[in-house]
């Protein structure tokens, strides 16, 4: 059992080789990993980044807290904590895709994206051999791209020439290849989903390209459903955590990190009693990590006027709905156990980003659907199911704000009924909003800065800011446990 | 018909720029015949001189065209105008009225952007940021800001809030071409490229084909061809709407939806009113919200309630130019082409929002006549994916520059 | 006090001293540093150097960039900013030191002066206005550019102090800035160095300029110093020159450009050990560039900024700034050497395929560099840090 007790105790701890800040997918990666190579490792869990319990959003309808999807999990970190054997487990993989178009048609994409040239050719014919070489050749570039897109170096082949794709919108690259416009719609859907840009602006190719390099299962590009979601993952990474024997502790606000000449030397707690530890990461969000546990007057300037500058405010929002009955729609009844996607128009989209920027619900957005009940049937009363959708783009406004939640309520309403005809909606609950991350190579270039840490040595960074695109990926985590760990061989400090 | 010996570049458009790009190539030893592509606009009003590297080129001291002094930019905003001129200092000193710290700020801002492009590392973090958020990361006056969009974002078609477009605000500060008569530098371009020995082919570009796995051929409207080893269009814009692939190495600044419109008003006497006496690039705009507005009406295919402008008086009459212009228009779902009406409207919205903001008293208007430009999205449209791209010069504040430095690498490179 | 590189303004503007010092000069030989006009040479070069070295003679101190900073994290934003040991400088305390951009470049030269608990005096050769505002981004305090709003004249040479106290301006002691009045205007006297010379300098409301100037030639006609002679001093002094020895991280055109503090030798006031600012773990594990900047005295009457300088025959660097110093009857100047070069023999180019012997020469700043080093060196070795 992990230890969870209120610290109290010596007001000064040593002996302790990394604190990692926050219990946050990231940061149980990056605690188990060092755990694993031999360090005596401190995760401290905020009261933030606790998840919450499986609960009950409606009478009846259980929901669990997280993305119940995964498409970009690390398989290098999935391997080292040997997290299957900590209760990792997918109650589905390679989900096939259904996606619902804006005037009601359909096509399905298969779990696996090699063969969705045949499911192309069910929709439009004459689209089939150019869908598919277009996603064959998309994907090739996605695994020549996939090292830097975790973390490595940027490869040379972006300069000179192919400086172009590094540039090139989603629009730029995916219009007027098919007749059928509505393939378009799909990987616009695919590539826009979860990103602060529209799919008209530059930079947004290199996400779309990215959403073809996560890996899931073991399958490039696919797409898995995780059993027990966000929870379930964090449960697995929890578990080779003490397996590894790294101690959790509860407890209050982290006040700051101790700044001793360059190096951090340990953390303070609102209550005075200090951690000393030569390794800190933090997943914590970069403000918080920055601009809170250290302050201005220690950062770089220009480090701090980066972190200064507006972030984007689109986000991402997950509802939580509570269906009652069966679903009538013959063609989603089918089976439950796959993933929907609402792919709209293009003018649907870029109303949706206006709606988002002037802080009003849309009309139709992007919305990504599964049934969780159709995983594990506890979830639902019998006959009942439980959906999770998630919608993007939607203004950044807090949840917290009711009549603001009433707004995306009911346009998760809408676009829930154009995926799903005629179902019942007994209950919504609007779990969470997760702000959009820039296109890809802006995400790159702030994940490299961030991760400089303004030249704070021992200190490493792998919060919400290190996402390249959506989904919980883990590598973050494991970047920074690398660094962590040459950084303690490097020596150079008592 | 007539079959000519493969040149060594061919140049796609019969613009300004394009003939600057030729005849510089030419001048350096290469080959080069020029196809117009049919969609190029009339030159008219004044444009900023080229670069002096094109000066000593082309010999243009020998042509008159009698440059005058570098004109400022001045927004005409609902109260008040604001002007930045390329001298940083002066500027600083005339802003200090609005903020005393707008007077060693501004030209820190415009040292900054001067040396934005050049020398910094390819990833730096500004490379991504909206016009909008670098703005307010530097001034808090919102009529600077909204200025500064209006004077040197809108022209390349973005509203401020697109990732990359802060890149436009390069040399914002600092635009010190003197002025000269378009036409005039149009004639003597032309002029110089004939005297080079450019070939300046008839008729329009049908299409631009590959041959032989190493050439490009043109064929043009009328049946003649033209076989070249290299081929460069003179902008993204024009190669783009010709129906052509075109790449320029990737930049944020390339327009990717709507048309600019020029719109030309001609009144009984020559206009005249107080922020007139001055010489001045004219520019109309309430705030920064309402250029997001009249781009959204852009993208819905509408007319917007209040067009972003941008004008120069020239004679008896005002040349004005509407960088948020829908290429086509969209009504119940449809779309259509412009009609006289539209631009009618178009015209005459311009015409009152220009009397407004200078104060009224600007006489009669004999006549509008409005001109919709080339469709930024026509690339999207019509896509060959087999055949490569061909370069164009990144949009820039300086286009004639640009092609012509475009067109001396290539030809160099050989 | 180290001026800036001359810029091209083509309309300078005048300083608060402006109409005083234009009656001074008798050679009309004018320059423009920050667009205010500077005067070259105001009589001769070497009677103004023989002045400044010997006696005291003023110097129109108008074109340096002054800021104040006000409030409650003022201390906080400067020493975030500058080099200066800010928690050190008590009121009425003047520091020395660097503003370095986040990579550990060399941006400009800071000058500190504290004036009182909650109110600092920033003095910069180039515009820093900009990263002024950044740096207080996110602090409670308030920064100003008062440039428009004072005046500063400066008095060089080891009587410096003698003459301002004839005209009834008292510095209490040798480092503090006393504040008093003269003829009913409020004003502040600092002691700065001048390169090889030291001096004071005098801060007073830009409308009462000539009021003080007056006073101050009534008791003895000083003579004025302009920029050439002042060069000199400089020179001797070994104090580097913002866009002429060294570019500004700012203002260079390319990221090769940049030093570092060591390589314009002026380590002394970057010290790695002692208050934290902005650049300094990158000063500490940045890679040099390998060239360093020296000063050299060189036999000869003349030789131009630009000349190459030979060891054995193989061209190792170029000078930068040169000056003929009348007291030495040499050229010294400022060199751009690679590291290897530093410990051979030296020879510049003068004129044509002539060629001069060249030594390096120990100025104020090298020696204090020299001390620092040996200090740091020690330190690190026994693994303590130094003060």
């Amino acid at each position: 059992m992990s230890e969870a007790r209120k610290y109290k105790g010596p007001k000064i701890e040593g002996g302790i080789d990394a604190v990692i800040l926050g219990a946050t997918s990231e940061g149980l990666a990056a605690a188990a990993l060092l755990a694993r190579a031999g360090f005596h490792v401190v995760l401290i869990e905020t009261p933030a980044s606790r998840p919450r319990e499986r609960r009950e959003f409606a009478p009846g309808f259980f929901a669990e807290s997280g993305d119940p999807l995964a498409a970009t999990l690390d398989h290098t970190v999935v391997e080292a904590l040997d997290l299957y054997r900590h209760g990792l487990a997918f109650s589905a993989r390679r989900l096939e895709t259904l996606v619902r178009f804006s005037d009601g048609a359909m096509v399905t994409m298969p779990g696996d994206p090699a063969l969705a040239g045949e499911a192309v050719a069910a929709f439009s014919e004459v689209d089939a051999g150019a869908f598919a070489a277009f996603l064959e050749a998309e994907r090739r570039t996605a695994r020549s791209l996939a090292d830097w897109f975790a973390g490595g170096e940027r490869p040379a082949l972006l300069d000179g020439a192919a400086a172009e794709a590094a540039t090139a919108s989603v629009d730029g690259a995916v219009a007027g290849r098919f007749v059928d416009h509505r393939l378009e719609d799909y990987l616009r859907a695919e590539a826009a989903f979860a990103i602060g840009a529209r799919p008209a602006e530059p930079f947004t190719y290199l996400s779309f390209i990215r959403r073809l390099a996560g890996e899931a299962a073991g399958l490039q590009g696919g797409v898995a459903a995780i059993e027990g979601g966000g929870r379930g993952l964090n449960n697995a990474l929890r578990r080779a955590c003490q397996a590894a024997s790294v101690t959790i502790r509860q407890t209050d606000r982290v006040k700051d990190v101790i700044v001793e000449w360059d190096r951090v030397t340990g953390v303070e707690f609102d209550d005075g009693a200090q951690i000393r530890a030569p390794i800190i990461i933090s997943s914590l969000p970069a403000h918080e990590t920055f601009l809170d546990l250290v302050g201005r007057a220690r950062l770089d300037i220009e480090f701090t006027r980066t972190l200064d500058i507006k972030e984007l405010p689109i986000a991402s929002v997950r509802f939580n709905l509570a269906i009652n009955g069966p679903i009538p729609d013959p063609h989603i009844a089918a089976r439950l156990d796959r993933r929907f996607l609402f792919a709209p128009s293009p003018l649907e989209i870029e109303r949706a980003f206006r709606a988002a920027a002037e802080g009003t619900a849309p009309e139709a957005a992007i919305g990504e659907l599964v049934f969780p009940s159709a995983f594990d049937r506890a979830l639902a009363p019998e006959g009942c199911a439980s959906a999770t959708l998630t919608l993007h783009p939607l203004a950044g406004k807090p949840l917290s704000d009711d009549q603001w939640r009433k707004e995306v309520s009911g346009a998760a309403r809408t676009i829930f009924a154009r995926l799903v005809d005629g179902a019942q909606i007994a209950a919504i609950e609007a779990e969470e909003a997760l702000v959009a991350a820039p296109p890809l190579p802006a995400a790159m270039e702030r994940r490299a800065r961030l991760a400089g840490a303004s030249g704070l040595e021992g200190y490493f960074f792998c919060g919400p800011e290190t996402l390249i695109g959506g989904g919980v990926s883990l590598s973050a985590g494991r970047r920074a446990a690398d660094r962590a760990r040459d950084y303690f061989r490097k020596g150079g400090f008592s | 018909m007539s079959q000519r010996a493969a040149v060594d570049l061919l140049i796609i458009g019969a613009d300004a720029a394009g003939f600057a790009a030729a005849a510089c190539a030419a001048k350096s030893g290469a080959s080069v015949a020029l196809a117009p592509t049919g969609g190029e606009a009339p030159a008219a009003g004044s444009a900023s001189e080229p670069p002096n590297f094109i000066w000593r080129l082309l010999d243009l001291h020998l042509h008159d065209l009698q440059s005058g002094p570098a004109a400022p930019q001045t927004t005409l905003l609902e109260k008040g105008a604001l002007s930045t001129s390329a001298d940083p200092m002066r500027t600083g000193e005339a802003l200090a009225a609005r903020d005393p710290a707008l007077e060693h700020l501004w030209p820190a801002f415009a040292a900054d952007m001067k040396r934005a492009p050049a020398g910094r590392a390819p990833e730096a973090a500004d490379r991504f940021l909206s016009a909008n958020a670098l703005l307010d990361d530097y001034f808090a006056d919102e009529d600077l800001k909204t200025h500064l969009v209006s004077a040197f974002v809108a022209p390349f078609g973005l509203a401020g809030d697109e990732m990359g477009s802060a890149a436009a605000l390069a040399g914002a500060g600092e635009m010190a071409h003197a002025r000269i008569s378009a036409k005039a530098l149009f004639d003597a371009l032309h002029d110089a490229a004939t005297k080079a020995g450019v070939d300046c082919l008839s008729g329009r570009l049908q299409t631009l084909v590959r041959v032989d796995a190493k050439n490009w051929k043109t064929v043009m409207d009328n049946g003649h061809e033209a076989r070249g080893r290299m081929a460069m269009a003179s902008s993204v814009l024009l190669g783009e709407a010709a129906g052509l692939r075109v790449s320029c190495n990737g930049s944020p600044l390339v327009r990717r939806i709507g048309a600019e419109a020029i719109i030309r008003i001609r009144y009984d006497k020559r206009p005249s009113a107080a922020a007139l006496r001055a010489t001045s690039d004219f520019f109309t705009a309430t705030d920064r919200a309402a250029i997001l507005r009249a781009r959204n009406a852009m993208i819905d295919g509408r007319i917007g309630d209040e067009p972003v402008l941008r004008f120069e008086v020239s004679g008896k009459e005002i040349i004005a130019r509407a960088p948020y212009c829908a290429a086509r228009l969209r009504e119940n779902g449809d779309e259509r082409e412009w009609t006289g009406q539209d631009r009618q409207i178009l015209g005459r919205q311009a015409a009152a929002l220009i009397e407004k903001r200078l104060g009224g008293g600007l006489g009669a208007v004999r006549e509008i006549e409005v001109t919709i430009g080339a469709d930024a999205a026509t690339g999207l449209k019509r896509r060959s994916f087999d055949v490569p791209a061909i370069p164009a010069p990144a949009p820039s504040h300086d286009p004639i520059g640009a092609a012509a430095a475009l067109a001396l690498e290539i030809v160099r490179d050989e | 006090m180290h001026f800036p590189a001359a810029d091209d303004a083509l309309e300078p503007r005048a300083t608060p001293l402006y109409a005083a010092a234009a009656g001074l000069s008798a050679t009309n030989s004018w320059t423009s540093i920050n667009g205010f006009a500077s005067a070259r040479v105001y009589t001769s070069v070497e009677e103004e150097y023989k002045a400044a070295s010997e006696d005291a003679a003023l110097v129109d101190l108008g074109p340096m960039r002054r800021y104040t900073l006000r409030g409650k994290d003022a201390g906080v934003i400067l020493s975030r900013l500058t080099t200066t040991p800010v928690a050190e400088v008590a009121v009425g305390e003047s520091a020395r030191g660097l503003i370095l951009d986040t990579d550990g470049f060399v941006v400009d030269f800071a000058d500190l002066t504290r004036l009182s608990d909650d109110l600092y005096l920033l003095t910069t050769a180039t515009p820093v206005d900009r990263r002024l505002q950044l740096a207080a981004r996110g602090f409670e305090a308030e920064a100003l550019n008062v440039g428009a709003m004072v005046a500063a004249l400066g008095i060089a040479g080891p009587l410096a102090r003698e003459a301002a106290s004839a005209a009834g301006i008292d510095l209490l002691s040798a480092d503090a800035t006393a504040q008093g009045r003269v003829r009913g205007v409020e004003l502040a006297i600092r002691p700065v160095g001048f390169g090889a010379a030291p001096g004071v300098e005098i801060m007073c409301p830009a409308d009462e300029a000539l009021v003080v100037f007056e006073r101050l030639r009534r008791k003895r006609p000083l003579p004025a110093a302009g920029l050439e002679a002042l060069e000199i001093l400089r020179i001797e002094g070994g104090v580097p020159r913002v866009g002429v020895d060294f570019a500004g991280a700012d203002q260079a055109g390319a990221l090769s450009e940049r030093r570092l503090p060591n390589e314009v030798g002026l380590p002394h006031l970057a010290p790695p050990n002692r208050a934290w600012f902005n650049g300094r773990r990158a000063m500490k594990s940045a890679p040099s560039s390998g060239r360093y900047l020296v000063v050299l005295s060189i036999d000869s009457d003349r030789a131009a900024p630009g000349a190459a300088i030979y060891a054995k025959g193989e061209a190792v660097g170029r000078i930068t700034s040169s000056a003929f110093s009348p007291r030495l009857r040499r050229v010294v100047a400022f060199a751009e050497l690679a590291a290897t070069a530093l410990d051979r023999p030296l020879e510049a180019a003068i004129a044509g395929p002539a060629r001069a012997p060249a030594r390096l020469h120990e100025t104020e700043e090298s020696r204090r560099a020299g001390v620092f080093r040996e200090n740091l060196k020690t330190a690190t070795e026994s693994g303590r840090s130094s003060v």
